[in-house]
């Protein structure tokens, strides 16, 4: 811990400024259900969401590079298992999404394996966890257990921790969401950190071959980081399952979501902790700003998506690396030229993964 | 029932070829796979929908016109999108095909929100008997132009100069360059090309084939399938691919009900990579 909190003493200005947004944003999330209307609390629920699925897509899309595309199955998985473990068997809801991770975490292994007979190949990758994504989707929408087409209902009654469920005030949810967000991204920061296997994810992503040579089993450790990622993505699929009381294969499992985390993270800067969880925030407050605006529910949802599109290809074609990685650019930027710092120091800084 | 799955197979499969061929080539070229191929092939469905044709005349037309836009679309694309990405470390190709296929998926939902449409039949028959299975004039028809724009694809790669310089370009860049070959030029032909190829597949498919805006994914994985099952060596392994994959879902709707069918085919597809990598249908030869 203390270790942790030596990496958080400032060592330069954008650092120093980072470190405050952090504390100011935290401060801010633990006091948001209390200074806005309940209707908001529910805005805040779906952003903590996608920050998390966000952020549990990138261990292995940002850290490890792999752009997979199979988190919606473990998303789908981790919605799913509450619903027929808790709601229609009656399991503890905790069990039940402990069970949904591990499921979750299996599929990833196993994915992940199969696809490294290709090799290392990111297009081959992709495509491969896509086909699974809609083979797994297509059994939900057609297998009685996953209520086919019409999806399943909650229809337990009681509330309370245990149960994990609360019928008239969102807050507790949103206050669960928040801490499994802060509890995923300290143990990715540890993980990375402190642990020889996390170490050696950046490292694969940047030359595989490299890493093999130096004695790093690239395809294990490919493989548990993808499992490790899809697991923790069954965390927001069962938070939302909850919130919602209601999943269906549409709900939960089509491959848009999938792209969505994709594309999400690397609009906020795959290569930050914090880009993801930025960008995850950032596209909840489009949807509601465009649904203030008067615009039908089903055109919110596809011109939110149209406009993700079209920032992600903007944030490419201008060979940015994502909004949080610019922001620190312009941060360095501002305050190099009035300390007559080189550019030399920014280049630098820029290589190392950044965790504002 | 043998019949009707070996008939319905074989004329969906032929499309499937086609839709694949325009993959194949650009993945063998720019080493790209294309996430957004599937939605060129409903700029195609969607281009007839909207112009909406009364006649086999106008219906002809259409599709040469929205093939040529297409064409334009793909070029402007490569040219402004994927290019300055493509000797770039990353996978920027990946993320921007997908998201541009993402927004013109959204772009159809907005501007067609009425889901599975089609267009009436164009051609002057209604159905026909083949060996005791009744064939929709949409079906026969797609599947006989598809072949023939196969066959006429196949003669462009292995017999025009355009062919040559594509197939140079996929066997080995530098080599491409000593020998003076523009290839940007070929790049830039090949994703037009491929483009087009899939909007003219859209537009034979509109006819008996609902579209919806989901469709695109479904057809960029299922083209993906076919080269990888394909390999790399030749348009043929592609095409038989094509064949291999209409029969074994014309099989599928017979035995399993309709959504799943799909899914056992894509779990078959990882079954098939986990066995196999180097695809079903393969010979040693590089693409030549």
């Amino acid at each position: 811990m203390t270790s942790l909190l030596s990496g958080l003493r400032p060592s330069g200005p954008r650092h120093a400024i980072n470190t405050v947004l952090v504390v100011f944003g935290l401060a801010f999330a633990f006091v948001y259900p209390f200074v806005v209307d309940p209707a908001m609390v529910g805005v805040g629920f779906i952003a903590l969401i996608y920050a998390m699925r966000n952020f549990t897509w990138n261990i292995a899309g940002g850290l490890a590079g792999l752009l997979s595309l199979a988190h919606v199955a473990g998303f789908g998985i981790g919605a799913f298992a509450v619903a027929i473990l808790a709601w229609e068997h009656g399991f503890n809801v905790w069990l039940a999404i402990l069970i949904g991770m591990a499921l979750s975490g299996i599929l990833g292994v196993v994915v992940s394996l199969i696809m490294s007979r290709f090799g290392v190949n990111a297009f081959f990758f992709a495509l491969g966890t896509a086909a699974l994504s809609l083979a797994v989707s297509g059994i939900a929408a057609s297998w009685s257990v996953t209520g086919q087409v019409d999806g399943l209902q909650n229809h337990t009654s009681g509330e309370g921790f245990m149960k994990l469920q609360w019928f008239l005030d969102p807050k507790p949810l949103y206050y669960v969401a928040l801490v499994a967000l802060i509890l995923i991204v300290v143990l990715t920061v540890w993980m990375t950190r402190r642990t020889r296997f996390g170490r050696s994810l950046p490292f694969i992503r940047e030359d595989p071959d490299m890493a093999a040579s130096m004695g790093i089993d690239v395809i294990r450790n490919q493989a548990l980081a993808m499992g490790m990622s899809m697991a923790l993505t069954a965390i927001p699929g069962s938070l939302i399952a909850q919130y919602t009381s209601f999943v269906s294969y549409e709900s939960v499992l089509t491959l848009e979501i999938g792209i969505l985390m994709l594309v999400g993270a690397i609009i906020g800067g795959s290569s930050t902790l914090a880009g993801p969880i930025v960008a995850g925030i950032g596209i909840a407050a489009l949807e509601e700003g465009l649904r203030s605006f008067d615009v039908t529910s089903s055109s919110v949802s596809s011109i939110t998506q149209i406009v993700y599109a079209a920032v992600v290809i903007l944030i490419l074609r201008l060979g940015a690396d994502g909004i949080v990685p610019m922001w620190n650019a312009l941060l360095d930027r501002l305050f190099a030229t009035r300390r007559g710092e080189g550019e030399r120091a920014q280049e630098s800084d820029e290589k190392e993964t950044t965790h504002a | 029932m043998l019949m009707q799955i070996i008939v319905t197979g074989l004329l969906q499969g032929v499309i499937y070829a086609l839709i694949g061929l325009g993959l194949f080539l650009v993945f063998n070229v720019m080493r790209v796979v294309n996430f957004a191929h599937g939605y060129f092939v409903l700029i195609g469905m969607y281009g007839l929908l909207w112009l909406d044709p009364g006649s086999l005349a106008s219906y002809l037309l259409y599709a040469l016109a929205v093939a040529v836009a297409a064409v334009v679309f793909g070029y402007v694309i490569e040219r402004w999108l994927l290019e300055f990405t493509l000797h770039k470390p990353g996978h920027a190709q990946l993320v921007i095909t997908i998201s541009l296929g993402i927004a013109m998926q959204y772009f159809f939902q907005i501007k067609f929100p009425e889901p599975y449409q089609t267009i009436a039949n164009p051609w002057p028959f209604s159905s026909v008997q083949i060996f005791g299975v009744t064939v929709s004039a949409g079906r026969l028809m797609a599947a006989i132009i598809s072949l023939a724009l196969t066959i006429a694809i196949s003669w462009i790669v292995y017999r025009t100069s355009l062919g040559q310089n594509i197939r140079a370009c996929s066997q080995s860049l530098p080599g491409a360059v000593h020998v003076g070959i523009n290839f940007p030029w070929v790049y830039r032909s090949t994703f037009a090309f491929g483009a087009g190829i899939a909007a003219v597949a859209g537009a034979l498919l509109i006819p008996f084939q609902p579209v919806s805006p989901h469709y695109g994914l479904d057809l960029t994985i299922k083209a993906f399938i076919l080269v990888v099952i394909g390999g790399v060596a030749s348009i043929w392994g592609t095409v038989i691919a094509g064949v291999l994959l209409g029969m074994a879902e014309s099989a599928g709707s017979v035995y399993i009900s309709g959504s799943l069918t799909s899914s056992v085919i894509y779990l078959m597809f990882l079954l098939v990579i986990l066995i196999r990598p180097q695809g079903l249908i393969v010979r040693k030869a590089a693409f030549a």
